[in-house]
């Protein structure tokens, strides 16, 4: 099929696209890719154009529904290849929930950030809750989701194998198993309800944060924030977002101006 | 009585008679050597389904339509309902030869009646000829250089018609509406609408005054290549207008508009100017020079300023034109830097050509070029040159220098490779941070891995607690039943006991006691096959009780059956 097909289908509708579509576009986005990555000695410019084509391509799929951390990566690399530093970070944030401990993401995740301009000090210490949960962002949802199952089935056949025989450790065992398994899922069960609701990144140069959620409101902070600034969202009203910066500054930022990651 | 029959009959025969017509539509007198002219037969409230027919005419050959065209009307006036049918044919007479002829008068007979027409007179010239539409082109008078626009304008001269039996004469705006044909080049200035219309007074091929409508478009082109311009052919078509008729408008209000009954196709070719497009001459040509002809502004930005050795700089090259007037800078090419000694003396620069995007009257490239040494302390000033037709000399631009800053790598000699030294150092090899590291490719990246919660997710969740209970439960329930059953063997074990002891007594204590043991044993064994026997016994108990039986066997028969339930 015609790819200029496809992805015209795509702009107007809300078709699914077949596998086989999937694959046609895979393939052009990567195509564009390489081609940028030819032209960056030669032609920066072009290879810029070439990059953005390619992360198009690669969103396409994202909002064909296929959540994939390897292609989330692949979209973020396009993104700071094109020079869009904010939508790079939001993809690579996303791409951190499946693939948490990948080395390429975290390293060109690591990059991206340093590219930001005037970026916030990040306040670096870490609550009790935060370092005995280290494991919840260490672990993708997968497998969170797929050890708290293998704990859970274990607690419950323990416990029907007690009834005819005694174990030795019964009771340790059953609580630990018991503990493991509610402690996963409500892990799990964050991670399903939070998804795209909890963090953001700016995503346009220059953004004022103001006190409240109009443009008549006076700014927050004497200069603008700028591209890939990441942030936790706090509330959010129509067209607005009330933020929290990473130094601790609350403030109220345009929704337009921002990606949900 | 008969004399009123007798009219109602001639009247009605009467309006019958009067609502048969026939009637001819007679073409007009005017016509053209091989157009087609119509004559209409109509035919109104005939019974007969015969066709009319037309005898040879002098002058034309005459040529009946296959389709004939049907139509009913009611009319309802003063409560009276008026039904009519017609019927038309068409008949097509076309002229032979030039001259005045007549249609003589012609008799059509239908239902056993006859219907004569009137003769009428028709005067047959030539049709207009090619004269009437004229197509002319024009251009840059001069030669080009390569890089130049050309300015061509398409002048289409359009006689006035004018309809001698209406006496009217249509417009610009009509007569150019039926144009057609392959505009080339000014297709596009036609959609922008740039054109102009005016009358203007002329002459015909045959040396005839009369008003000519002059359409005149504008367009700008930029060869691409040097030596004779060339261009798609113009060639313009036109249903040029022979005669017109009233039109009856639709509507509640009627109205009239013109139509056009006659018409013939016409056309005309535009010849193209010659134009010669000449390249700039070698003669002082600089060597870096790209072809661009006219007036340009060049700046240029490096970024980054600060870089190792061998890193690159982008080189971003701004060029505006400075003329007035329509511009196509597509086919504007960047200076050829790879060509500037000044530059690649210290700098790496690629030879590959740029491509460049356009914005208004700039274009940007942009250029990565890499130190040789950390002894490089600036961009020397680059030239952009470009040849001014007007003064027939190249014009060069110079750029600033641009200041930079160089820092030296560790580098590796061919000696450290070959290990001419007698004692080797080892080499600390120290990754380097930062970078984007490359994509991931397969087709398992497609896999999508968002989780949510799913029919399966919940049932896998649900499925062991279930499992559990079910076990649970089955292992109370059968602890239950086995409880249930030990109970039922005491009360058996009572009521045996209590047989005995009445075997002992006597009289009406008796009776009572293996009464209340057999209906123990009733409680504990109902719906058994031993139910029977305890309800004869209990009956047996009843008849001694009440009925003052005497019964020696009853207390041994209930201690045989306890035993046989034990």
């Amino acid at each position: 099929m015609n790819l200029l097909t496809v992805l015209t289908l795509c702009i107007l509708s809300s078709v699914q696209l077949t596998n086989e579509q999937q694959v046609a576009v895979l393939k052009e986005a990567q195509s564009a890719y390489d081609n940028g990555v030819s032209l960056q000695t030669a032609d920066p410019v072009a290879a810029k154009e070439s990059f953005r084509r390619s992360a198009q391509r690669f969103q396409i799929l994202v909002d064909d529904g296929v959540e994939n951390g390897k292609l989330l990566y692949n979209l973020g690399n396009a993104n700071v290849q094109a020079g869009q530093i904010g939508e790079a970070i939001a993809a690579y944030r996303i791409a951190s929930r499946y693939i948490p401990s990948d080395g390429r993401l975290r390293g060109n995740l690591a990059h991206t950030r340093s590219l930001v301009h005037n970026p916030f000090e990040k306040n670096k210490s870490k609550s009790l809750l935060t370092r005995l949960t280290f494991w919840h962002d260490s672990l993708p949802t997968g497998a969170r989701l797929g050890l708290g199952m293998i704990c859970w089935v274990a607690f419950w056949g323990l416990l029907s194998v007690h009834i005819f025989i005694s174990i030795p450790g019964f009771k340790t065992a059953s609580t630990f198993l018991g503990f493991f398994a509610i402690v996963l899922s409500v892990s799990v069960g964050v991670d399903i309800v939070d998804q795209d609701t909890k963090y953001g990144v700016i995503a346009t140069d220059e953004v004022i944060v103001r006190k409240g959620n109009g443009t008549n409101y006076s700014p927050m902070l004497n200069e603008p924030i700028g591209e890939g600034v990441e942030f936790e969202i706090i509330e959010q009203r129509p067209d607005w977002i009330h933020i929290l910066l990473p130094n601790g500054t609350k403030g109220w930022v345009e929704e337009e101006a921002a990606l949900h990651v | 009585m008969y004399l009123v029959r007798s009219i109602i009959f001639i009247l009605l025969f009467a309006t019958h008679a009067f609502s048969q017509q026939v009637s001819i539509q007679m073409p007009k007198p005017n016509g053209y050597v091989g157009v087609p002219m119509e004559l209409v037969v109509v035919y109104e409230n005939t019974q007969s389904s015969a066709k009319p027919t037309v005898p040879e005419i002098e002058g034309f050959s005459v040529e009946r339509l296959p389709n004939e065209q049907t139509s009913q009307h009611t009319t309802i006036i003063n409560g009276k309902m008026t039904q009519t049918s017609t019927r038309a044919f068409t008949f097509l007479l076309t002229p032979k030869e030039e001259g005045v002829f007549t249609i003589p008068a012609l008799t059509f007979r239908i239902d056993g009646k006859g219907f004569q027409s009137t003769p009428r007179i028709i005067t047959i010239k030539q049709p207009p000829t090619g004269g009437a539409l004229k197509v002319k082109i024009s251009g840059t008078n001069s030669d080009v250089y390569l890089g130049q626009p050309i300015d061509l304008t398409l002048k289409v001269f359009i006689e006035q018609f004018t309809d001698p039996s209406l006496r009217v004469t249509l417009n610009a705006r009509d007569m150019v509406s039926f144009l057609r044909g392959d505009l080339g080049i000014f297709k596009d200035a036609l959609d922008e609408g740039n054109i102009q219309l005016q009358e203007v007074q002329g002459k015909t091929d045959e040396g005839i005054s009369t008003t000519f409508y002059v359409l005149t478009i504008r367009a700008t082109t930029w060869p691409e290549t040097s030596g004779p311009f060339k261009m798609d052919p113009v060639s313009v078509l036109m249903n040029y207008p022979l005669s017109l008729a009233k039109d009856r408008g639709l509507g509640f209000f009627g109205g009239e508009s013109l139509k056009v009954t006659q018409s013939h196709l016409i056309t005309a070719h535009g010849e193209m100017p010659t134009i010669e497009v000449i390249s700039p001459p070698l003669e002082d040509q600089p060597s870096w020079f790209s072809d661009a002809v006219g007036n340009y502004d060049f700046r240029l930005v490096a970024d980054p300023t600060h870089v190792k050795v061998g890193e690159p700089i982008t080189l971003t090259m701004r060029i505006t034109d400075r003329t007035m007037g329509p511009i196509n800078l597509d086919f504007l090419s960047a200076p050829h830097l790879d060509r500037v000694s000044a530059l690649t003396e210290h700098f790496r620069v690629p030879d590959t050509p740029l491509g460049g995007i356009t914005e208004g009257r700039t274009k940007t490239f942009t250029q990565s070029i890499r130190p040789r040494s950390e002894e490089v302390k600036e961009i020397p000033p680059l030239p952009m040159s470009s040849y001014d037709p007007l003064k027939g000399t190249y014009q060069t631009v110079w750029t600033k220098p641009i200041p930079i800053t160089v820092d030296a790598v560790a580098t590796v000699s061919a000696s450290d490779l070959i290990g001419d030294t007698s004692v080797a150092t080892p080499t600390t090899l120290t990754e380097v941070e930062g970078g984007i590291l490359a994509n991931y490719t397969g087709k398992d990246i497609l896999t999508s891995q968002r989780v949510s919660f799913t029919p399966l997710l919940i049932t896998a969740i649900a499925a062991p607690p279930c499992i559990f209970a079910s076990i649970l439960s089955l292992i109370m329930y059968r602890k239950h039943a086995k409880k249930s059953l030990l109970t039922n063997k005491g009360r058996v074990n009572h009521a045996t006991s209590s047989i005995r002891r009445a075997i002992k007594l006597h009289g009406e204590q008796q009776v009572q006691t293996l009464s209340s043991a057999l209906r123990e044993l009733q409680e504990v064994k109902s719906g058994s096959n031993v139910a029977t026997d305890i309800d004869a016994l209990l009956s047996r108990c009843e008849a001694m009780q009440f009925g003052g039986f005497e019964d020696e066997t009853l207390a041994k028969d209930a201690e045989t059956l306890a035993e046989a339930i034990r």
